[in-house]
């Protein structure tokens, strides 16, 4: 898994992803959402549109970070989710949980 | 420059006879100005400040060497001044223009398709003109006798033996100068001057040169020792190419007898395997060179067929010629018994004298079927126990020795054991070259490897059982194997009504979570190959159900990076079905269906209840030998489905 961070204004930040994130990468992905949450940014989106492929371990990180934004009133939303990122979402039903995006634009604006 | 001057002024008369010597001018250097010299040019100093040089090419030259030096010599001493400096100037001219001369004409007839010897007389005809010598010799030792070529005749095996003598004694450079000394050192030899040495090459197989008068003493000069001693480089390098040659050509002619005993040895393995009623048989033999002492054995007759596995102890050549003999021995039972142990009993008697005499045994599993394949009996005489694959409970049984190894007693037991076989078991005969392999971390692959393998692989033909055996055992010690002879025969009791799946992929990892990736790899390339086209979503949730399940593994069940995870994806007409093997630690799972809060989503355990989803069955076993066993079916859409 590597990742970029995108800071906006209004605690606003885009994290770009890419590779798998799995039961391997988990660990890493929950860090960095707790890291980029402890430097003040609670509106999260993540971008997974050069990710491969998600597991429930995955998802359950993206679960944590929101939970962590949860606390601090800020919120956490998806973008570009591919089929098979929508399958794991829906098999776990997560997709009932993380608003989903197919624009960023769309995502940051509504984070405003 | 007054020096200079009187310098051109001698030189006046000899640039145009140098001129039209060599075709080329000569011309001289003054001061600091040295001259470079290089392989083919000459120089000297003629008075301190001068350097006098002149440039020589053999392939200009059109007369002999001598000539051409001595005209040189004549003119120089009259030209020149100083005698005693052009005297010496001369000598070693020659000498510098009779050594590249040779080294020259060395070079051309290294380079021709002469032998060593013919190159190596020629050349010392050579250095014997040279040096103005009537004779010249080169004696090639070989088993202790040595064999003298001469570039004239008539000499006899005294005289060689004399100087043989003398130059033993003398090692190093024998050098006689005089009747005198040529009577002392070479008694009967008959020369008025002699030179020679033994040259440094291998000395089993030594070689000795030399040159020598008949007719006027020769006071040898440094320029003559000069070029003996480079004839003798040259030699020794020609001798030495010839000797690294031959070896080649020998370990060839060991390669070829190899490969001709490798074809006997592969010739003696069965070339069809009977197949009993219901049964079907695969067997393959890798010897850990050309030959070994592993063979497998197929016989039908008698009613029955028998199937006999035996490693010969220790490898290569010896170990093939007896497994050769034991073959022999139990084949020549074969015609009259089909009780494996009474065969095994009397291979020993036959077999014992010859295998004591040359401290070697031998170990056999030996198996009969009857043909109607109606009961199967064993013995093993202490050979790696087969395995039994029995398919009503996946359980892996171990067939162990019944006698001893061939060779150990004069008498031993016939003692057999039935094994019952139901459809679907495979019996897998090996010998110890399949499991004694490590991996890059020093792990066996071991029986608890093996039964792995066995226990994932059981609903294949019995082919693809030996292929995928054979290329665990392959992955597993990877490229710096040290192999040993390896046998493998699968044996498999097919079901009543065989399904056989029509496409199928076998992989194994490391059980550690890096390895996921390589999970998601194989379920592609799987999907890749199907013959059926399944929409991308229904294969999304193939593929995240399989990753869950090897995640678990990985997590809860195998100390990561300490076992293998092996996996089956096959495809039948109705379905996919989804086989994962390890041996960790059981796996508890809770079979109650996961709470979903959509305000408060849980942050794990979400792996279980996809895979459940996604599958339509699963089956979970713990089995005995520590395996935890993952059978995971999904139905095919029915659109795709081949049969219903």
């Amino acid at each position: 898994m590597q990742y970029t961070v995108e800071h906006f204004p209004n605690k606003r930040a885009v994290i770009h992803l890419s590779g798998r994130l799995d039961a391997h990468t988990a660990g890493n992905l929950r860090t960095l959402l707790q890291d980029t949450v402890n430097s003040g940014y609670v509106f999260l989106i993540v971008d997974l549109q050069q990710v491969n492929f998600v597991d429930s371990s995955g998802l359950s990180a993206l679960v944590s970070g929101l939970r962590i934004v949860k606390e601090r009133s800020g919120k956490l939303v998806l973008a570009h989710a591919a089929v098979q990122t929508q399958v794991a979402l829906k098999q776990t039903r997560l997709n009932l949980v993380f608003p989903l995006y197919d624009d960023l634009n769309d995502a940051l604006k509504s984070l405003n | 420059m007054s020096d200079q001057n009187e310098i051109e002024h001698q030189l006046t008369g000899l640039r145009p006879i140098w001129n039209e010597l060599f075709g080329d001018v000569l011309y001289v250097a003054y001061g600091d100005d040295m001259p470079t010299t290089d392989a083919l040019a000459v120089c000297h100093e003629m008075v301190p400040g001068a350097w006098l040089i002149g440039r020589m090419r053999s392939t200009d030259l059109r007369v002999s060497a001598n000539a051409v030096l001595k005209g040189w010599a004549v003119t120089l001493q009259a030209a020149a001044t100083v005698e005693v400096r052009t005297q010496r100037l001369v000598e070693q001219l020659v000498t510098a223009w009779n050594r590249l001369g040779l080294m020259h004409k060395a070079a051309l007839l290294m380079r021709s398709p002469l032998g060593a010897e013919q190159i190596c007389i020629e050349l010392m005809a050579m250095a014997c003109d040279t040096v103005e010598l009537d004779v010249a010799f080169v004696g090639l030792g070989r088993d202790g006798y040595v064999r003298f070529m001469w570039t004239q005749n008539g000499f006899t095996n005294f005289q060689e033996a004399s100087i043989l003598h003398a130059l033993i004694r003398s090692d190093g450079l024998l050098r006689c100068d005089t009747p005198d000394q040529c009577n002392r050192m070479i008694p009967g030899g008959g020369f008025k001057s002699f030179i020679g040495r033994r040259l440094l090459t291998d000395a089993s197989r030594p070689v000795y040169i030399g040159m020598a008068a008949r007719e006027t003493p020769h006071t040898y000069n440094a320029g003559d020792i000069q070029i003996f001693e480079s004839l003798v480089e040259q030699l020794t390098t020609v001798i030495e190419i010839d000797r690294l040659h031959e070896q080649q050509v020998d370990s060839e002619s060991i390669r070829r007898d190899m490969e001709l005993a490798s074809e006997v040895q592969t010739g003696m393995l069965p070339l069809t395997l009977p197949n009993p009623d219901g049964f079907s048989i695969a067997a393959m033999l890798k010897p850990a060179s050309k030959v070994g002492g592993d063979l497998y054995d197929v016989y039908s007759g008698n009613g029955s067929v028998s199937v006999m596995v035996c490693d010969v102890s220790g490898k290569g050549f010896p170990a093939a010629l007896l497994s050769f003999e034991v073959r022999a021995a139990i084949r020549s039972q074969f015609h009259s018994a089909n009780h494996p142990g009474v065969i095994l009993r009397n291979a020993n008697q036959s077999l014992y004298e010859d295998l004591v005499r040359v401290n070697r045994f031998v170990t056999v599993t030996l198996l009969s079927i009857r043909q109607d394949g109606s009961s199967v009996v064993y013995s093993n005489a202490g050979h790696p126990s087969a395995l039994h694959y029995r398919a009503s409970d996946h359980q892996i049984l171990h067939l162990e020795s019944t006698t001893f190894p061939l060779g150990i007693f004069a008498n031993i037991s016939a003692a057999v054991q039935p094994i019952d076989m139901e459809a679907g078991d495979v019996l897998l005969l090996y010998s110890d070259g399949l499991t004694e392999v490590e991996d890059y971390k020093g792990r066996l692959l071991g029986l608890g490897g093996i039964g792995q393998l066995l226990l994932t692989l059981n609903s294949l033909p019995a082919e693809g059982i030996l292929e995928r055996l054979q290329a665990v055992h392959g992955q597993h010690q990877g490229e710096y194997a040290v192999s040993d002879d390896m046998t493998i025969v699968v044996i498999k009791k097919l079901p009543e009504n065989p399904v056989e799946p029509d496409i199928y992929l076998h992989w194994r990892i490391e059980g550690d979570l890096s390895q996921l990736a390589s999970v998601s790899d194989s379920i592609q390339h799987f999907a890749a190959n199907l013959a059926v086209e399944v929409d991308q979503v229904w294969f999304e949730e193939v593929h995240l159900a399989v990753s869950e399940a090897a995640a678990n593994i990985m997590k809860h069940s195998v100390n990561e990076g300490e076992g293998y995870i092996n996996g089956l994806y096959a495809l039948y007409p109705t379905h996919i079905e989804v086989v994962m093997v390890d041996n960790g630690r059981p796996f508890n799972w809770d079979s109650a269906p996961m709470r979903f809060d959509k305000d408060a989503p849980a942050e794990g355990g979400y792996g279980m209840h996809i895979i459940r989803d996604v599958m339509d069955s699963i089956q979970y076993q713990r089995l005995p030998g520590n395996f935890n066993h993952w059978r995971m079916i999904r139905n095919l859409p029915n659109s795709v489905r081949t049969r219903n």
